[in-house]
């Protein structure tokens, strides 16, 4: 078990695990975290998940766990692992199966003021109109050769079908399409899994909500990203669907042996990995970067379905119907970066697992109308409490590989939530704090209570204060549907 | 044995523990106890079987690409399984044959098992194992 006496403050909310802690440490680990926090993380096994990340070859400087961190497997949720290109490895199992589940928020003109009266109605045709739960099938049938299309272009491929606009591929991380991407590279299996599913939501954390832009607190940056108190906004949450999890699962498979021909000792085999510089490691990383965008396609997709079903039930209600997307970020993913490593740039692959890419201010990768402020982070907290846009900044860059967490983090297992929480008894608290939420199931519901949450406040207020990320608006729900 | 399997506590995903007085059973009660946390059984006739034919490195990789098996044809067919015959096994091999029907109601979707903390143990009344399914 780690201790908090094994690790050593090295700034206001930021402790460090020594490269001395264990004898297969390459580099340090930092926990963001402020005392509540990490006595959370503690209570876990998420912190020695976040040292055995420290183990994998080429990874350089720390490796970081976010203020949302919770135990997962491989890595711990809210994990950064920095590999180098040249000698380091890529790891399936650290991306995780729901390859790029991520998080888009849309803004319109509309108060919230306008569409709370009837805010049953449109979580309802929400309801009907999205396909989400355990399973479900959407419309969209792909031929082959569509699929192959979706894997390598991602929500081009989307907007090209009729699915959204040019401006909302601007205003997606990648422009929704990650380079490198290979078809080939995804098994026929992966494919199968995946063909009936895009444009579903999914069911666990994934959602859609209609929320209010309760607070700004910088209002210049607030303006750059069109939000503004009293407006309704709306957040789509899910990922790659089946094809994602059958890509991670092929490989997670495949790269054992990898591991044992490569000569990589490991301290838990669900991080199995190989040289990223290596045949294998290639073809996972086109594999993924294909599962990616197909994460990015479906939430393309389904953010369609939602502009087609708002615009319905709020004919009459309100005149300018148009929803905007503001941005779209990645929250499982690994990608190739530069930082400056001992004075010199390097590049890196970069795996986020369950956190958000927070580039500051002057970046290329930014639409132009973001450039001069930085990029938007989307951190959606639980369906009861809150959610943050946040802006990248420089700090991130230097400190966290131009990291920020991506939302509040578990604190209670689904097991637990499930015993202590009945999911109609939850929906009628959430009705009395007016908000109206619809879900598949009423146990799906419970084990996502806002209980099972830590305190988003609290975990944002550290990533604001160490200045990985920058407050610019709190959001609160006001409509949740529930896969 | 009494015990096939307990849920254990994990905070994000969805941890098991397994127990079989031998391989063959392990591997069942594994599929059973998945099985239980993802679908209600379905019985309808005629039944559907399924042939799964698995190769490995060892028994640990065995059982996780046996369940991620399971899981594939369960969300590709449709099915859900309730009936699980090993027909051979061996570190590296395994033949089971599988029976089900259409899958009626899913109450549980796991995107795939997980080699995370996976080790089958022996203890004094027979093979352990834990499992962490992402979720």
């Amino acid at each position: 078990m780690i201790n908090k006496k094994d690790m050593k403050r090295v700034e206001e909310y930021v402790y460090e695990i020594p490269k001395s802690f264990r004898a297969d440490m390459r580099v340090p680990a930092r926990l963001y975290a402020d005392e509540e926090l990490l006595e959370a993380a503690l209570e876990d096994r998420s912190v020695e998940q976040l040292v055995n990340t420290a183990t994998l070859p080429g990874v350089v400087k720390y490796t970081l766990a976010m203020p949302d961190i919770h135990q997962g497997y491989g890595p711990p949720i809210g994990g950064v692992i920095p590999l180098r290109t040249s000698d380091g490895i890529i790891s399936p199992g650290a991306v995780g199966y729901d390859i790029n589940c991520g998080v888009r928020l849309l803004r319109s003109n509309i108060l919230a003021e306008e569409v709370k009266p009837i805010m049953d109605d449109i979580v309802n045709a929400l309801f009907r109109g999205v396909p989400s739960g355990v399973g479900r099938s959407g419309d969209v049938r792909l031929s082959h050769q569509q699929m192959d299309d979706v894997l390598e272009k991602g929500s081009a491929w989307a907007v090209s079908q009729g699915y959204g606009t040019k401006d909302d591929l601007e205003h997606t991380e990648e422009r929704g399409g990650m380079a490198g991407a290979e078809a080939r590279a995804v098994d026929p299996k992966a494919k199968k899994r995946g063909r009936d599913q895009l444009g579903t939501l999914g069911s666990g954390n994934h959602f859609v909500e209609v929320a209010e832009v309760e607070e700004v607190y910088d209002p210049e940056v607030a303006e750059a990203f069109g939000l503004f108190v009293g407006q309704m906004v709306v957040w789509v949450h899910s990922g790659s669907r089946g094809l994602g999890h059958q890509v991670c699962t092929d490989y997670v498979r495949d790269l054992q042996q990898a591991v044992t021909r490569y000569g990589i000792k490991l301290p838990d085999r669900e991080l199995v990995c190989a040289p990223f510089d290596s045949p294998e490691g290639r073809n996972y990383f086109a594999a993924m970067a294909s599962a990616a965008n197909y994460a990015w396609a479906n939430r393309q997709i389904l953010s369609h379905r939602v502009r087609q079903i708002l615009d319905d039930v709020l004919a009459g209600v309100v005149k300018d119907r148009e929803l905007t997307l503001v941005y779209d970020v990645a929250h499982n993913i690994a990608k190739v970066e530069e930082y400056p490593i001992d004075g010199k740039i390097t590049r890196l692959i970069i795996h986020r697992k369950g956190a958000t890419r927070a580039f500051g201010p002057g970046m290329k990768d930014l639409p132009a109308d973001y450039r001069e402020v930085g990029q938007p982070v989307l951190i959606p907290g639980d369906m009861g409490t809150a959610s943050y846009v946040l802006v990248g900044t420089t700090e991130a860059i230097e400190k966290t590989f131009g990291t920020s967490c991506h939302g509040a983090g578990r604190v209670m297992s689904r097991s637990a939530a499930k015993k202590e929480i009945r999911g109609q008894e939850l929906r009628r608290e959430l009705a009395e704090k007016g908000i109206v939420v619809q879900g598949g199931s009423m146990a799906g519901l419970a084990e996502e209570a806002p209980e099972a949450y830590k305190d988003i406040d609290r975990v944002v207020n550290v990533v604001h204060s160490t200045g990985i990320a920058r407050k610019v608006a709190r959001v609160v729900p006001m409509g949740v549907i529930k896969g | 044995m009494d015990k096939r399997f307990e849920e254990i506590e994990h905070t994000a995903d969805l941890a098991i523990r397994v127990y079989g007085r031998d391989m063959r059973e392990l591997f069942a009660n594994a599929a059973h106890a998945m099985f239980a946390l993802m679908a209600e059984p379905s019985v309808e006739e005629p039944a559907r079987e399924r042939e799964v034919s698995l190769e490995a490195m060892d028994y640990e990789s065995l059982l996780v690409d046996w369940l991620n098996e399971l899981i594939y044809l369960h969300e590709v067919e449709g099915e859900t399984y309730s009936q699980f015959a090993i027909e051979t096994i061996s570190p590296e091999k395994l033949k089971a044959h599988v029976t089900g029907g259409p899958t009626k109601s899913k109450t549980k979707a796991i995107k795939a098992a997980t080699f995370h903390d996976l080790a089958i143990k022996e203890t004094a009344n027979g093979l352990v194992a834990t499992i962490v399914f992402d979720v």
